[in-house]
Parts: structure tokens; sequence; C-alpha cells
């Protein structure tokens, strides 16, 4: 295909046969949501010049207005810039743990299918053990062991991701192990570091791709549920769930408080959900389970 | 499948198990030795201790001893039931985790009951029929996975319990405080439920069975209530421990949320209070609980899908 033939705007029944590149209006809005969120993560001062940390008594929890489009909180701080400054703190321990889930999850993937039996039986027994858990009480444990803060929330979220990352990169490692290119490299007398970084790893990134998208959207939501605990990040910097925590306690005067935090979160975890599971279906094919 | 062979496998799953539940003990005994912090300091909280107070009060929780005899004796506790003694609630765990657990369990049963009742009656409705009802469908059930549940919880707070007044905002009493706190937490895995089992109905859909079934004329109701819906009920059996998890872990937070009684809330105190035979014996308690229900799905997957057997543990 040439590269000035336009994308045609795509109909229901052509969406199970389609390519890769082929995206549709909700995966195009979900991906330009990202966009604005990635902006406000890294220059927030673009959507706001309120400083998230003004305080000003004088108009504390009043309702939306030209000048505070989200309204003030109990200090009379502005919610939309607490918002936006926000986005970098909970966006930050999502991604964060979703990098230490990959790295050490590849690590101990690629080691538990290469290293022999003994080292692959006690990797795989600890995965098995990591995972009896759930997720967010593994990472309840973690931050209990490490205490409170931004870092410490995103290596317990992170450590959490560990399990299902190595079980996907030692099965891919296998499965690839066992393939023809491969066998054809040994052949040729590659060395297995060569062979391991140029043709095992190369074929294994596209369904870690996958895992580690969704893995985003559950690490948002698990960085928001720690901080809404009071174990993520610490006052007084702006973070979503922190500001919902501190928003429950004035529900019978403002809304403001607990709607749009909670709404940041949520919208940024779907939009992160409809292009992981866009992702999904490009890489195994088929029919998704739904349209988004 | 021969008793023999059962037994065989059953062995080899508990053995796996105790392993498993062995392991989590282990972990959660060396991640608290190894936290920052004097454990005894936190203890005592705000007042300032004498150095004398503090060795006394080590010698009497055992801290002053070698890490490997502190872990014989935490296992040979263990062994006989005993999980130690919360420092903040001035009781044993055994009894605190004993005395908490019937409203968890009480608010789980009520979620996964709704959380049944509702994909059922979503995936029903909108397997493989009405475009537009089934995308609004999905579209909500996206919402639901990727909502937080206590921003749920939170807001459920503010239309229900400060603007129509309708339900209590807090506590653990009657049944009109169990209401929003089961909601939410249903609304946790409602979506992943429906999504499966329409995706299962639909696969049902197309088979042969169901076309011999229309052509004898049987409604399109009827089809997907005797039909398709008990072929798509095996995938949720794989899901029980994930299900499990969510509902526990959900239990953490909205038992936060609505101040409800329950093992969250107690987890969560413990956190925030550094109780760590609290901590441990809620660890405990859930890896035996995991492996004991991953056995049971494992075996009842085995009972309705005979195939299953022929792969190894």
């Amino acid at each position: 295909m040439s590269a000035s033939v336009p994308l045609a705007p795509l109909s229901l029944s052509d969406r199970a046969g389609a390519g890769i590149r082929a995206v549709s209006p909700a995966v195009a809005v979900a991906m330009l949501f990202l966009l604005l969120i990635a902006v406000a993560a890294l220059w927030p001062g673009v959507f706001t010049n309120t400083s998230p940390n003004a305080v000003n008594p004088l108009v504390a929890l009043r309702g939306p207005s030209a000048q505070h489009p989200f309204g003030t909180d109990e200090l009379g701080r502005d919610i939309f810039s607490r918002v936006v400054y926000g986005t970098r703190t909970s966006l930050g321990v999502g991604l964060g743990a979703t990098v230490i889930g990959v790295v050490c999850g590849s690590a101990a993937g690629i080691i538990a299918a290469t290293a022999g039996r003994a080292v692959d039986g006690l990797l795989m027994r600890l995965c098995d053990i990591m995972l009896a858990f759930p997720g967010l009480l593994l990472a309840l444990v973690v931050v209990a062991a490490l205490g409170p803060g931004s870092l410490n929330a995103a290596i317990a979220i992170g450590v959490a991701l560990v399990p299902g990352f190595a079980r996907l990169v030692r099965a891919q490692a296998l499965m690839i192990r066992g393939s023809d290119y491969v066998k054809a490299a040994v052949t040729f007398g590659r060395r297995p570091v060569v062979i391991y970084l140029q043709h095992v790893l190369p074929n294994a990134i596209a369904p870690l791709l996958v895992l580690a998208t969704i893995g985003v959207g559950s690490s948002i939501v698990a960085a928001a549920s720690l901080s809404f605990l009071g174990l993520g990040p610490q006052p007084p910097s702006p973070d979503w769930g922190s500001m919902l925590a501190a928003g429950q306690d004035y529900l019978s005067v403002s809304w403001e408080l607990a709607v749009f935090p909670g709404l940041a979160v949520t919208a940024t975890v779907v939009a992160v959900n409809v292009v992981g599971g866009r992702l999904r279906r490009a890489f195994e094919g088929g029919r998704g389970v739904g349209w988004f | 499948m021969t008793g023999a062979e059962t037994a065989r496998w059953l062995g080899q799953r508990l053995a796996l198990g105790l392993l498993v539940v062995l392991g989590a003990v282990t972990a959660a005994f060396v991640a608290f030795r190894f936290m920052p912090g004097n454990p005894v300091r936190v203890l005592l909280g705000a007042a300032t201790p004498t150095q004398a107070q503090l060795n006394q009060l080590s010698a009497q929780l055992g801290y002053d001893k070698p890490a490997v005899v502190q872990f014989g004796d935490y296992l040979w506790q263990l062994l006989h039931g005993n999980l130690g003694y919360s420092y903040q609630e001035q009781q044993p765990v055994a009894e605190l985790i004993g005395s908490q657990l019937a409203a968890t369990v009480e608010l789980a049963a009520c979620a996964l009951v709704l959380a049944l009742g509702g994909a059922v009656l979503l995936a029903v409705a909108t397997a493989g029929r009405w475009p537009f009802a089934r995308a609004v469908s999905s579209f909500l059930e996206l919402v639901a996975i990727s909502a937080p549940s206590f921003w749920v919880g939170v807001l459920l707070l503010e239309v229900f319990s400060f603007r129509l007044r309708l339900l209590p905002a807090i506590g653990s009493s009657g049944p009109n405080a169990l209401v929003l706190p089961a909601v939410t937490l249903a609304l946790s895995v409602v979506g992943v439920f429906a999504q499966v089992l329409r995706a299962g109905m639909e696969q049902a859909l197309g088979e042969p069975f169901v076309l011999s079934s229309r052509a004898r004329g049987t409604g399109q109701t009827a089809i997907r209530l005797r039909h398709a819906l008990p072929h798509a009920l095996v995938p949720l059996i794989t899901l029980t421990g994930w299900t499990l998890g969510q509902l526990l872990s959900g239990a953490v937070i909205i038992e936060t949320v609505f101040s409800r009684q329950g093992l969250g809330r107690v987890l969560d105190t413990a956190i925030v209070g550094r109780d760590l035979p609290v901590i441990e014996g809620v660890t405990v308690v859930s890896a035996v609980a995991f492996a004991l229900a991953s056995i049971g799905v494992d075996w009842l997957s085995r009972t309705v899908d005979p195939r299953l057997r022929l792969v190894a543990v």
C-alpha cells in the first residue's frame, strides 16, 4: 500500500478482518486522550496557570466557576490545577511499576528458560507463591514492609506484576527456542547469547507489549488505591488517589472534590484499556470480546 | 478417571499447596524482619521509652532472639493454630480474624450473587443481537472494569447517602448498610463476568446444536438460557481464583470507604500501625484460602471437562 492512500473509515463489518493499521474512532479518541494526559504529565503549565498548592481559605469548597473550572477544595486550592499536576505522580507510579514488572519479569523469565531445570523449578514455584495472592494484597504487604511513598508504591505494585511477566516471557522463550529459525542459527554456530538477543527477545516483544499496556491500566488503578489508603505519595503533592481520600470527608458539602480526580483515573484507564485491547487483537487476530 | 489417579493428583496438588503456603509464610516473615523502623518503637508510639523499656519489650516479644529461632518459634506456634498476638488490638490474631471474617464473607457473597446475576442478564440480553445495546453494554462493562472501586463507592455514597438520603453512609449494621458496599464490590467484577459470558455465548450460538434447536422452533431467549449459557459458564469456573482475589482486595478498599468492619479493614489498620502479627496472620489465612480454592477449581474443571485430565498437574 502506498503511503499516500488515506485510511478509509471502517464500517463494523470490516472490523473483524481489519489489519494493524486500521484505527476505529474509539481507539483514535483514546489515543488522543492519552496524548493530552502525557502532555499534562510532562508540562502541566500548558493547561493551567494556577499553582496546585496555592491556598486561599476565602474560596474554600466552592463549585465550578470561570476562575476555577472544577471548583476548589477544603483549603481553597484549585481542583483543576491539582488534577492536572497530579497526572505526573499518578501516571508516574503506574508506569514506573509496569517498567519494574516488565524488566524484572523478563529477566526472571529468560533465566528460568535457560538456566536449567533446578533454577526453572525454583523460579516457577516462587511465581506460584506470588500469584497465590491478589496483586493489590501483595502490593499492600510490600508497602507495609517498605513504608509509604511514591517510589515504594511503584516498587510494591511492580513486584506484584513480576510473576505474570516472568511466566509469559518464559513460555515465549521456550516456544521460540523450538522454532526453525533458532535451529538454523544454532546450526550456523551462533553463540547462545547472540541468539537470545537477536532472535528470542525481538520475537517475544509483541505479547510482552500487549500485557504491559494492560498492566499500565491496572497499575494506575492500584497506585490510586494505595494513595487513597494513604500509602502512596505523601501530602501536599497533588495526586488523584489522595485527593479522593481527602474529598470523602466533604461529600455532604462538595461533590467536585470526589468526582473530578476519580474521573481522571477512570478516563485514563479506559483509554489505556481501549488501546491495549486494540493491540491485543492486532497481535492475536480475530475479534475481541467487545467492540472496544 | 480411576480412584488411584485422582488420589495421586490430589496428593500432588495438596503438596504443592502446602509449599505455596509455607513460601508465603516465609516471605512474610523475612519481609517484616528486614523492614525499616524498629517494630518495638512503633508499638510504643509517641512515648519516648528508655533503653531498658525497649529491651524489656523486645525480650517479651521475642525480638532479642536470633532470626532463625524466631522463625522456628513462629512456625511451631503456627502448627498449633496460634497466629500470635495483635499489638494494637490486644487480642489473639486468630480471634481477631475470626471475629471479622463473617462481615467480609457476607459482603463478598452478596457482591458475587449480584455480579453473577447482572452478568447473566447482560449477556443473555445482548449476546449476538441488537448491535446498539451490545455496544452500550460493552462500553459500560469497560468503564466498570476500569473505574477504581473506591471512586465508585464514593460516587454511590454521594448520590444515595448525601443527596437522596436513602441509605446509610457508614457502619455495618442491618441489611441497608450492606447495599452500597455490595453493589460497589459487584461492579468491580461484573464487567469481566459479562464479557467472558458474552464471548462464550456467542461462540456457542454458532454451534450446530443451536441451529437444530432453532429449526425446531425454540425462541431466542430460551436458546440462550438452555443451550448457550451452560457452555459459557465453564470459563467462569477458571476465573474463580481471580474473582476471589478481586473480592478480597476490593474488600480492603470498600470496607475503608464505607467504614465497615471486616478482614480488609483489619489488614489496612494493621499495615498503617505496623501490627506485624496481624499482617502475617492475614497473609497465612489468605494463602490457605487461595491454595484450597485453586485445588477446588481445578478439580471442578476436570470434572466438568474430562479432556483436562490428559494434561499433567
